[in-house]
């Protein structure tokens, strides 16, 4: 069974959360398990860690990318 | 005329004759020959002088040639002293306004880059602090403008854009 971590923002509900894991659950195949990190830094979005990868979908990350941009 | 001149006075003029004679080879051997060789030797005296004199003019000539010979050697030697350093002056005089031209070009163009540098660092700096005002005040924004419909949609796209 493959084990996959949804990091989101605390405020996020309940019914989102299950939302993204429906949805990943779709992508990835039926036999995963989900665990939920809330984390106020990422301010929005989420990240999704399954097995070796990550993928940031949080606005921190793009205000990051954003700022790595314009300051080169 | 044998009354006339009587003996006597033919003795008499015959001794005044004598007399003359004999005074006349005196005069001229105790008087002419010394004031003749006097005079000759004068004129020699003067002639030799004038001799020397001529020749002295002559030297004094050539001398004075020689002299305005080497004056003129001289002259032409310091015009052309002169001129050699006249030219040589110059010749340095342009080579070091040229240096001094190149190092002020150098400096310039150093002050220049420097300048350049500088404001392009100020524009880099300003641009990192713009853009760390305009990141933190957006995180603060959206930290309370997202919403769950933020969030929904994130995943939304990141599920129908991406294949993984």
């Amino acid at each position: 069974m493959k084990h996959c971590v949804i990091t989101v923002r605390p405020e996020t509900t309940k019914e989102t959360f299950e939302y993204i894991c429906t949805k990943a659950r779709a992508r990835f195949g039926a036999n995963v398990g989900f665990s939920r990190v809330d984390d106020p830094s990422i301010i929005g979005g989420f990240i999704l860690q399954m097995e070796a990868g990550v993928y940031d979908m949080s606005y921190s990350a793009l205000l990051r990318d954003a700022r790595r941009h314009l300051c080169g | 005329m044998g009354e006339l001149l009587s003996k006597d006075m033919i003795a008499d003029l015959v001794i005044n004759l004598i007399n003359i004679v004999i005074l006349f080879l005196v005069t001229k051997a105790l008087v002419y020959k010394p004031v003749k060789k006097f005079l000759e030797a004068r004129r020699q005296r003067l002639e030799d002088e004038a001799a020397r004199a001529q020749a002295g003019q002559a030297e004094a000539a050539a001398a004075r040639e020689q002299y305005e010979a080497l004056l003129a050697g001289a002259e032409e030697m310091r015009r052309k002293s002169v001129a050699e350093a006249q030219n040589a002056a110059r010749a340095e005089s342009e080579r070091i306004l040229a240096g001094a031209r190149e190092q002020a070009e150098q400096v310039k163009r150093e002050a220049a880059a420097a300048a350049e540098l500088t404001r392009a660092d100020a524009v880099q700096e300003a641009k990192k602090d713009i853009v760390e005002m305009a990141v933190t005040l957006s995180e603060k924004i959206l930290g309370r403008a997202v919403t769950e419909a933020d969030t929904l949609r994130a995943a939304e796209q990141f599920f129908e854009e991406t294949n993984v």
